[in-house]
Order: C-alpha cells, then sequence, then structure tokens
C-alpha cells in the first residue's frame, strides 16, 4: 500500500509538519500563507524540505525521477515551455508519464484547440490544461492538486470532481484548497493547515466538524416566507432569525447550535406553515471562522491540561468541563 | 538520461535567445578590438608581437571576457538550485541532474565558442599591428589549435566555477567568485591554486603558479573543471 509520509517538514511557510497519508482523498484547507502551496510543491518534488523528509513510498520525490513520473500535480502557478504548441507540451509530458495526454485533454477541456501555441493561453487555460495533464495519468502514486475546483471552472467542474473521486480510490490524493464550499463538494478528511501547522483533522468539511462550537448560519428560499418565520420563531432550536424584504423578499436566514436540529427545526415548520422550500443552504464559513475554531479547541485543551496539573483541584469531569466549556468560549469569541 | 540533459540543454538555448549570445559576442570582440587598437597606439610597432600578443590574451581575452561572459552568461541562465528544482521537465519525471548538466553543458560551448574567437581576434590584431622581434620564440601561442586548446579549457573551467558558485550561493556566489578570481587568482603563491585565473596566465606564458610548468596548469584547469561539474552535479538532486 502506498504511503505518503511528511516527517517533521519544514519549508518557507510550513513548521515541523509530520503526517502519514495513505490511499484515499485527503482534503487540507489552508491558504498559500498557510503554507498550502509550499504542500504540493514539496508532494510534487519540485522544491525540498529545508528541515525533515518527504517520502513517498520511502523515496523522497525530490530526488527520484522514476517516483515523479508517478506524481500528478497541480501547482499554483503552471509554467511550462511556452514555445511549443499545445500538442507537442502534452506530447511530451505524456511520454514522460507513458500516457496519451492529448485524450484526457478532449476529455475535461475540449475547448482549447491542440494547435494553438501554450503562449497564447491566458493563465486561467493554462492551469485548465495542466489540470486535466495531471487527472489523465492512468495509474499515479500520488496525485497533489492546488485548488483544482477552482481552475476547473463550469461544467468541467463535476467531470473533475468525478476524475478526483476515481483516482482517490486507487491513489493518494492530496487537495489543497481554500474554500471550504469545495472541501465540502471533494468529500472526505479534512485537515485544517493554519499557519504552517497541520493543526488538526475533521472527519468532513460540515459545520460540526470543521468549525464545533460555533453556531451554524442556514439560508432558507421560500415561496412565503413570513408564514415560515412565525413558525420558526416558535421553535427552541432557533436562536435568531433574519429578513430583509427589500433585498432578498424569499430569502430566511437563521442560526442555531446545531446544523441537523436546526434543518429538522425548519422542515416542521415548513409542514406546519405549508410553505414550500425552495432553498436549503448551509452558509460557508470562511478560513477565520476554521481558524478560531482551532485555537478554540487548543486553548481548551492548553487550559484542561494545565488544570490537570494543579494539585489538589478535581480531576476528570472538571477538566473536561474547562475543556468544553473553553471550546465553546473561544470560539464564540473569535468569531 | 540523453533525453533529459538534451531537454536541458534546449531549455538554455531557449531562455537565451537569439539576441543575448549575439550581441555579448558582438560586445565581447569589440573588447578585444578596442583593447588591440590601444595597445597598437601605444606601442606601435616598436614592441614587437609577442608582448602584444600576450596582452591581448592574458589582459583582454582571458583576463576580461572569458570570466565576465561566463558570470553574465550564468546570471542569465539563472541556475540556482531553486530554479532547477522547480524546470518543468524534470518535475515530470526527466532526471534533473542530467538536465542541470544540460544546461551547463550550452554555457560551457558558448564561453568556449566566444573564448576562441576572441582569442583569435586577438592573436591576428596583435600579428596585424606590430612587427616580430627577430630572436623573440613565438612558442606556444602561434599555434591555433594550441590556442584553442588554452580557450576551450580556460572556458570549461570558469562556466563550471561560475556555474557552481551560482548553484551554492546565487549572485552572491558569482559575484564573490568572480572576485577572488580577480583578486587572489592574479597572486602567485598557494591562495592563487583555485581559480582558473592563475593558470590560465601560466598557459598564456605568464607567471606560474608555485612554479609549475604548462603541462601542470593544464592539467590544474582540467581538476577545477572536473571538480567543478562533478560538484555541481552532485549538488542537484536527480
Amino acid at each position: 500500500v502506498s504511503a505518503l509520509e511528511l516527517r517533521a517538514v519544514w519549508s518557507p511557510a510550513l513548521k515541523n509538519v509530520s503526517a502519514l497519508f495513505g490511499p484515499g482523498l485527503h482534503v487540507v484547507v489552508g491558504q498559500d500563507s498557510d503554507g498550502a502551496d509550499d504542500l504540493i510543491a514539496l508532494c510534487a518534488g519540485v522544491r525540498v524540505p529545508r528541515r525533515g523528509q518527504l517520502l513517498l513510498d520511502g523515496r523522497p520525490p525530490s530526488a527520484s525521477p522514476s517516483a515523479r513520473r508517478r506524481i500528478a500535480s497541480l501547482l499554483p502557478s503552471e509554467n511550462p515551455d511556452r514555445r511549443s504548441s499545445v500538442r507537442a507540451w502534452l506530447n511530451e509530458v505524456g511520454q514522460l508519464h507513458g500516457f496519451d495526454a492529448g485524450r484526457s485533454h478532449a476529455e475535461l477541456l475540449p475547448d482549447v484547440k491542440l494547435e494553438r501555441a501554450v503562449a497564447s493561453l491566458s493563465g486561467v487555460e493554462l492551469r485548465r490544461l495542466a489540470l486535466a495533464l495531471a487527472l489523465g495519468q492512468p495509474e499515479p502514486l500520488l496525485v497533489a492538486l492546488h485548488d483544482p475546483l477552482a481552475a476547473a471552472q463550469g461544467d468541467a467542474s463535476d467531470a473533475v470532481l468525478q476524475r478526483i473521486l476515481e483516482l482517490a480510490r486507487q491513489a493518494i490524493v492530496i487537495v489543497t484548497t481554500p474554500s471550504l464550499l469545495d472541501a465540502r463538494r471533494l468529500g472526505g478528511g479534512v485537515h485544517v493547515l493554519d499557519r504552517g501547522v497541520l493543526a488538526r483533522q475533521a472527519a468532513h468539511a460540515w459545520p460540526g466538524a470543521v468549525t464545533p462550537g460555533l453556531d451554524v448560519w442556514l439560508a432558507v428560499d421560500c415561496d412565503s416566507p413570513r408564514e415560515l418565520l412565525a413558525e420558526l420563531c416558535k421553535s427552541p432550536d432557533v436562536e435568531q432569525t433574519s429578513y430583509d424584504a427589500r433585498r432578498a423578499p424569499r430569502r430566511l436566514q437563521l442560526r442555531g447550535p446545531d446544523l441537523a436540529r436546526l434543518a429538522i427545526a425548519v422542515s416542521r415548520a415548513a409542514v406546519a406553515a405549508r410553505v414550500e422550500i425552495q432553498l436549503l443552504q448551509v452558509a460557508a464559513e470562511d478560513l477565520d471562522s476554521v481558524r478560531g475554531a482551532t485555537a478554540g479547541l487548543a486553548n481548551a485543551a492548553y487550559r484542561a491540561v494545565q488544570d490537570a496539573r494543579r494539585p489538589g483541584e478535581a480531576g476528570g469531569e472538571g477538566n473536561s468541563g474547562a475543556a468544553s466549556g473553553g471550546a465553546g468560549g473561544n470560539s464564540k469569541a473569535a468569531t | 538520461m540523453n533525453g533529459s540533459f538534451g531537454q536541458g540543454w534546449r531549455d538554455a538555448r531557449q531562455a537565451l535567445g537569439w539576441l543575448w549570445p549575439t550581441v555579448s559576442t558582438l560586445a565581447a570582440l569589440t573588447c578585444i578590438a578596442l583593447a588591440a587598437l590601444l595597445e597598437a597606439r601605444a606601442g606601435g610597432t616598436s614592441t614587437g608581437t609577442r608582448p602584444n600578443e600576450l596582452r591581448l590574451l592574458e589582459g583582454a581575452t582571458f583576463g576580461l571576457v572569458v570570466p565576465l561572459t561566463s558570470f553574465a552568461l550564468t546570471a542569465r541562465l539563472d541556475g540556482r538550485l531553486e530554479r532547477i528544482l522547480a524546470a518543468y521537465w524534470p518535475r515530470h519525471g526527466a532526471d534533473r541532474r542530467a538536465y542541470a548538466l544540460g544546461r551547463l553543458a550550452l554555457c560551457c560551448v558558448m564561453v568556449c565558442a566566444i573564448g576562441i574567437l576572441g582569442a583569435s581576434l586577438a592573436l591576428g590584431a596583435s600579428n596585424a599591428s606590430a612587427e616580430p622581434v627577430p630572436g623573440v620564440a613565438l612558442g606556444l601561442l602561434t599555434g591555433f589549435w594550441a590556442l584553442t586548446w588554452v580557450a576551450a579549457q580556460a572556458a570549461l573551467s570558469y562556466a563550471a566555477c561560475f556555474g557552481l558558485a551560482q548553484l551554492i550561493a546565487g549572485s552572491w556566489g558569482r559575484a564573490l567568485f568572480l572576485l577572488g578570481d580577480w583578486f587572489l587568482g592574479s597572486s602567485l603563491g598557494i591562495a592563487a591554486l583555485p581559480w582558473p585565473r592563475a593558470h590560465v596566465r601560466a598557459l598564456l606564458g605568464g607567471a606560474p603558479v608555485l612554479g609549475m610548468n604548462p603541462l601542470q596548469a593544464s592539467l590544474c584547469l582540467l581538476v577545477l573543471t572536473l571538480l567543478g561539474v562533478t560538484l555541481y552535479a552532485q549538488r542537484v538532486p536527480r
């Protein structure tokens, strides 16, 4: 079984990152300033760690051409030979990796003509083409993609998503993205990359996992928002409602502590008020909320450890109470 | 391996384009021609071919043009480690070491070509501007092939050393190597041993380092080149 191992890796942005990634999809949520671009560059073998080791099946990608041939990558900025044509570029890369790159291009990017010069491609087209190349590899060991859903715009994003999930069945797929919405679309386990540190791991990218302790905002579009609002006010699971008749006459915004309970409350209220719901959407948290939640959790853990060290104080219950209270309190404060 | 070497060569050639080599060659030849003109005006025909020849070859061609061309060419090709690591073809599985050596090879060939052209011009200009002094032995420098050999050795050692300096310490490394070559390479003691200038001077008939004969100086240049290329290749991860 293939494995990508990071042993105390340092780079300009990453700080002492250790992790073990097996086959499957791993979504890393973070911005380039957090080290997302460094992580992909290290995985692609175009950079060496300042300290520590990054090993793909025991070999560092930066020092093994055969390992790099089995790595499909999409960097933040792609810089191929700009003097050749798209066809020549695809052929040469395809030859190095041993696959027909023209076919993957046709599947994922049919609107770009093969006769065009690479220099005539825009930055967006270049990234899309590089994404098509990366996803076209038949049997990669590692797929490292920097914000692929942003690179694949429009209709192509569904095909890209499908191909990523397909690849994740056999290979290690690492995707970095600053968007929680994209992380939700991708699914899979989520790693939060915060200021160069893999701060925590969440089972999924929904609010309960990435922003524990923070309230959830739900947007509801319906045909009679006033009637729905009247019913929702009776529910104890709804903490706050917001309705702007001028700007969005069909939209309600609700806040509550738990997404599932909030959604059930909306369903019950809709049945009671006989309202037809057209859209139910969780408001996407931004990275700052995630960072706030991470800081809150870290603070709570720190307090719990401090409390446990203090002599003469109660252990078990008091500590866990402090931990949960700390997490909630701090994360709310951060928000 | 060969494909990666060729890819490095092609990438370096594309990075240079045609304008830079043309302009740098013209600038180098102009510099040598100007030096020859100044020599001719200052000495007339009284000093003879041999001293003129030595000054033009040792001073203008191998003392100024070859080191500065190597310096500028290495800067233009930007052979820093991070650039080589991020190169496109090695990322997709090409052998990075062979790729980097391909880039360095173009640098060596180009400096060599400019060195040979410059040395030929210097030789021709000194012969045209002054009469040979009777009784002065012209020795090694009279043969075109000998001159080509010296130019090739000088160019290879300079290109390899500048390439290594750039790889290790970027622009600062290059600048320090240039200064070290100018200042320490001009001496005759043990401090002059690791600098190409000292051995090129000895090969051209100038003062030798530690009393070495031309064959030993030539061997020293060869060792410098091999050492530079080996360390360069070792430092680039495959």
